[in-house]
Order: structure tokens, then sequence, then C-alpha cells
């Protein structure tokens, strides 16, 4: 059995090292057969119905605090973290909440975050953050591998 | 001792804004005043741009309707080249302005509004979001989504992509609709009829549990404006400036957009960055107006598409006075939702809407070109002025929003003073100050940089400057 896997990338790439996301996205398109791949401004609500159709989701993107360049991952959980209208901040974590309530699955999901150097206009990453891309482009590639090698067994 | 109670920011609009409500010594509100509090500058920074790179350069006002100005910016355009575009072009540009529509307001109604419609307006804040609606009304909360959703792919199949698309271009559009996003397009307009109108005979009937609301939400009668067909139908894409008098008799039928200059002033008060248009003839502030879909479907006599004009025919069965009530701006989004997707359905069905011609080319052959169409949130206008070189040498936008800043200011102040009294002042009393702003759908982005969310914060003065209570959510 193969994993339904989809990837969303975020940010804004006009605005430097926010562009990370869509900049690894990207590059995962590219290289990855049968997993679909998102890259976008922002995350928007109707995303909710889309990864309400996968069994996993990686959402990849900038990390406003941190050493820059550095990569972290973790797990994702339904959760409500504040009581912002659900337009101009849409989260991962309230696509999954959205996901389990509206449409009745909550893939297993995980944010990769790679801490940026600079929010300044540009359309290019800054150097050290533009050298975790294959890190992260790696990670996510063996995961996706080993994910599916657990699912097939 | 006299106070003033800030609202900063007011929560679930597009931007940034707040809103002070002064009272007096014996705690009765004075005034209240809503303050758009960024600037963007938009009119200055385009001097001196090539006029064809307007329409790009425009979009980038709002990412919630870059459609809206496209269009009026390429409308502006054409007019500087001084032709009539390819007539399927122009359907194609009419579809997407729908689709924007159709996705705007379906944001305002379901993402930011409906928490105060569904859970109540003294229901405890930390609930009264999308969250508490997403897990107390699913179907509806789906419906919010599929229906912004539709109105996304329209623009994303049509246009390239959602947010800022490039393809409509001075002279008509850069490609053709594809018969594949054609049947995409239409497979899906049944499902949207359908779920509209299961949401409108949810919340028509709901209308009862707001009596107060509606009496008391910027009801003070105004005048409407919006563009209509010869017809006198809803005109969304092209169309002549329609101006009713606040006892619904005809100011003006038809103003053609080209002479607005003799119809609109534009005021500044120091207190906000958003412009003031208020009707000329009448003078400041006394012209108030209202434009967006309250004011279209009060100037129509129908809507001109089957299904909305029977909806509309039941709004027009409400006493006039109760019209002119801005919480009634949710009504008329649902209505104009429906006339939406139908027209749409109607544009579709040309049998040239595929044509290959879609773009006419030429070079500037006027200095002037003025463009004019409706957004989600009423009537807006792109006046460019360009040199002998093309470049733009002088620039006026009048946003939609604008065009209501009087008509919130006077809600906010009358909404504050049936609600806000005591020295209690309570959480539900600010809500609804701030819901009467929601009513309008205000998009401040189109006027700011929206960055970052700050949370609520309400502030409480007493006459020598300190602080007497603060809230915070």
């Amino acid at each position: 059995m193969t994993l339904r896997v989809l990837i969303v990338g975020y940010g804004n790439t006009l605005r430097g090292d926010d562009g990370f996301g869509v900049i690894a996205a990207q590059r995962l398109a590219q290289m990855l057969r049968g997993v679909d791949v998102i890259d976008a401004h922002q995350l928007l609500p109707e995303m909710a119905h889309t990864i309400s159709q996968y069994d996993y989701v990686f959402f990849v993107d900038a990390a406003a605090a941190g050493v820059p360049g550095t990569f972290a991952y973790s797990r994702l959980e339904p959760v409500v973290e504040d009581e912002a209208a659900f337009s101009h901040n849409v989260t991962p974590a309230r696509l999954l909440l959205a996901a389990r309530t509206l449409y009745g699955h909550q893939p297993e999901a995980e944010l990769c975050m790679v801490a940026a150097a600079s929010f300044e206009f540009s359309e290019e990453l800054t150097p050290v953050v533009s050298q975790a891309v294959p890190l992260v482009v790696a990670y996510v590639v063996g995961r996706i591998k080993s994910l599916n090698a657990v699912a097939g067994k | 001792m006299a106070k003033k109670i800030v609202i900063d920011p007011v929560t679930r609009i597009e931007g940034h804004a707040r809103i002070t409500i002064h009272m007096n010594d014996k705690n009765e509100v004075d005034d209240a005043q809503f303050h758009v509090t960024q600037f963007r500058g938009f009119e200055k920074l385009s001097e001196g741009r090539p006029f064809r790179e307007m329409p790009s350069l425009m979009a980038r006002i709002c990412g919630i309707c870059p459609v809206s100005h496209l269009v009026a910016s390429a409308k502006a355009c054409d007019e500087l080249l001084a032709v009539r575009i390819p007539p399927t072009a122009a359907r194609l540009r009419e579809v997407v302005n729908l689709g924007q529509l159709v996705q705007s307001h379906a944001l305002s109604f379901f993402h930011l509004s409906s928490p105060d419609l569904l859970l109540g307006m003294d229901s405890d804040p930390a609930r009264r979001n999308i969250i508490g609606v997403l897990e107390e009304y699913p179907d509806l909360a789906r419906a919010g989504i599929r229906l912004r959703q539709f109105g996304q792919q329209i623009i994303e199949r049509l246009a390239g992509k959602r947010i800022h698309p490039a393809w409509i271009v001075p002279g008509g559009v850069s490609a053709p609709l594809s018969r594949e996003a054609l049947q995409q397009i239409q497979s899906e307009i049944p499902e949207m009829i359908e779920m509209t109108q299961k949401v409108l005979e949810w919340f028509r009937p709901t209308l009862g549990n707001f009596r107060d609301e509606i009496r008391t939400f910027a009801s003070e009668p105004t005048m409407w404006m919006g563009l209509v067909t010869p017809q006198n139908t809803l005109a969304h894409y092209d169309g002549m400036l329609k101006l009713v008098a606040a006892d619904g008799t005809v100011v003006n039928p038809a103003i053609p957009p080209a002479s607005y200059q003799s119809f609109i002033g534009e005021a500044v008060e120091p207190y906000s960055f958003l412009k003031t248009p208020y009707y000329l003839p009448m003078g400041y502030p006394e012209g108030v107006y209202r434009v967006g879909p309250l004011a279209r479907l009060n100037i129509v006599d129908s809507c001109g598409t089957p299904l909305a004009d029977a909806e509309h025919a039941r709004f027009k069965e409400l006493p006039l006075e109760e019209r002119h009530s801005s919480f009634h701006y949710h009504y008329t989004r649902l209505i104009e939702i429906l006339y939406g997707i139908e027209r749409i359905s109607e544009l579709l069905n040309d049998p040239e809407i595929t044509s290959t011609h879609v773009f006419a080319n030429a070079q500037a052959n006027s200095y002037e070109g003025v463009g004019i169409s409706e957004a989600p949130r009423g009537t807006l206008l792109h006046h460019y002025r360009i040199d002998d070189n093309g470049l733009i040498i002088w620039a006026n936008l009048i946003i939609a929003t604008g065009n209501n800043n009087l008509a919130m200011n006077r809600g906010v102040t009358q909404v504050a003073k049936a609600y806000v009294k005591g020295k209690d002042v309570k959480e539900g009393m600010l809500n609804r100050v701030e819901a009467v702003i929601r009513t309008f759908d205000p998009c401040l982005s189109c006027s700011t940089h929206a960055v970052g969310q700050m949370p609520m914060q309400v502030e409480i003065y007493d006459a020598g400057g300190d602080m007497v209570r603060e809230l915070r959510r």
C-alpha cells in the first residue's frame, strides 16, 4: 500500500526567506512522483477539504524565530491556538481541525520549518536559508520512503 | 467625568482599524469615530509608471480583491487605448469579476460574520469565532468553504492563479478560456446554486432574531449608489452610475463614469487615512451615500437572473425603512452570491465564450481614462492621466470601502449610542460596535499593508487622560 502524501509549501516569495516553503515545495515537486505538491502564498480555508483527502501531509514553512538556517520538524495536532479569524490567520493546526470536523478525516501531519534570516523585500533566499533547502528536501524524501515502507508491511 | 473608549484593532475585517467612543459625564455616548490607521499611497507611487503596468501594479493593492482592481484598472487603460475590447474578453472579465464576488462574499459571510450570526453577539468571545462555527454548524461551514473555493477556482482557471493574476490586460485578456476549464466550472454550478439556496432558506428566518440589530446597525437613511444596466438590473462589470435618494426617488438614473467628478467629492479627515467621498451636489458631510450589495439591491428593479430575482423580490417586500439597515448587507451578500453563480452560468453558455479573439492591440490614443466596476464591497473607480510617453502623471482611486466611510462613521455612533451605556461596558456591547463595521465588510487592505494581527484592546480613559479600565481579548 502506498500512502497518499501531500506537501504544502507556503510563503511570500517577494519577502526573502519567507518564500522558503514555496521553493522547497517546488524542488520536491520536481523530484517526487506519486506525491501531490501545493505551493501557495498562504494557507487558505478551503485547503481543509484538500488535506482531508490525504493520509499524510507535510507543511513546509519559514520560521520567524531561531538561529537562521536551522531546520526543525514536529508532528502536528489539530488544536485551536487562539481565537483570531479564519481568513488571514489560517494555520496547519486549524486546517487539521477543520478537516476532522467538517470532512471526517484528519491526516497525519508534520511541520518542517527553517528559521529565516531576513524577511526584507527580495525574490531570493539568503545564503544560509538557501543551504537548508536540500536538507529539508532530503528529509521529506527520506521520510516518505520510510512512511511507505511501514505502510507496505 | 468624560471618558473615551478605544476599540483597537477592530477584528474580523480585512485590514487594521480602531474605533473610539467618546462618553460624557453621564456615561452616555457623545460621539464615535472609525479610524483607518494604515497608509499605502498607490495613487502617488504609480506616477511615472508605464500605463500598461497599471493593472498588475494596482492588483497589488489587495490580496483579497485583486481582481476588482485589475478590472477597474484595465478598463481605465482601455480608455487610454481608446479601443472597444472583443466581446468575449468583456464576458470573460465579467466571469472572473463575479468569481471574485462569490469568493469575497463567502469569506465575509461565512468566515468573518457568521460567528456573530450563528453563535450570538453576546456569546463567549472565546467561542465566537470560526472554530466555534465549525463545531456547531458544520454544514454551513462546509458551504462557506465550498463557495469560496468555487470563486477562487474560477479565478485560477481563467486567470492562472488565485492571487494577483496578470491575465486581465489593457485591451482584453491575455489568453482565451479553455474548453476543459469551461466544463469544470459548468459542472460545479448546480451544486453551488443548491448550496446557496439552502443557506438562504436557513438565513431568512433567522432575521427575526436580530430585530434590535436591524433597527440600530447603521440604519439611518442615506442615498444609494451603484452601476446598473440599461434595463435597471445588476451590473458588476460595466454600466452607468445610478444614485437613489433615501426616500427611494431616483436622483441620477445614469451618470457616465467619466463624469464622476461632477457628482462625487472627496474629503479628508484628520483622524483617518481613508478618504471620505460624498455626493458633491449635497456637500460635505450631508452628501452621505452607501455602496455595495445592499445599495445595489436597493437601486435595481431586479437582479437579472431568475433565482436571484425571486430572492430579490422577497428582499424588496421588506419596508423601505428596514431596507436601510446595514445589517441587511449580510442578506444581500447571499442574494448576490446566488446572482453571481447564475450570471456566470449565463456568460459561460455563450457560444463564443471560448473564442480566441480576446485581445485588441493598440497604442495609447487618449491622455485620460476612467475605469469603473462593482467590487464585492461597492463601486470601484480608477482614473489615470498619461503623458506623450504613456507614463502615468496622475492617478485617482475611489475605493469601494471609502464610499461607505461616512456611513460607517455614522453607523458606529448610532450603535454605540444604542448599546454602550453606563459604567459597566460589557464585551457584547463593544462587539456590536465592531459588528456594525463588519456588516460593511470593509477592505482596509485596499489602502493599507496588513501585516500581523494584534489582539483586541479596549481602553477607557477619563477626561484627564488617565486609563481607568482596560479590556483585552
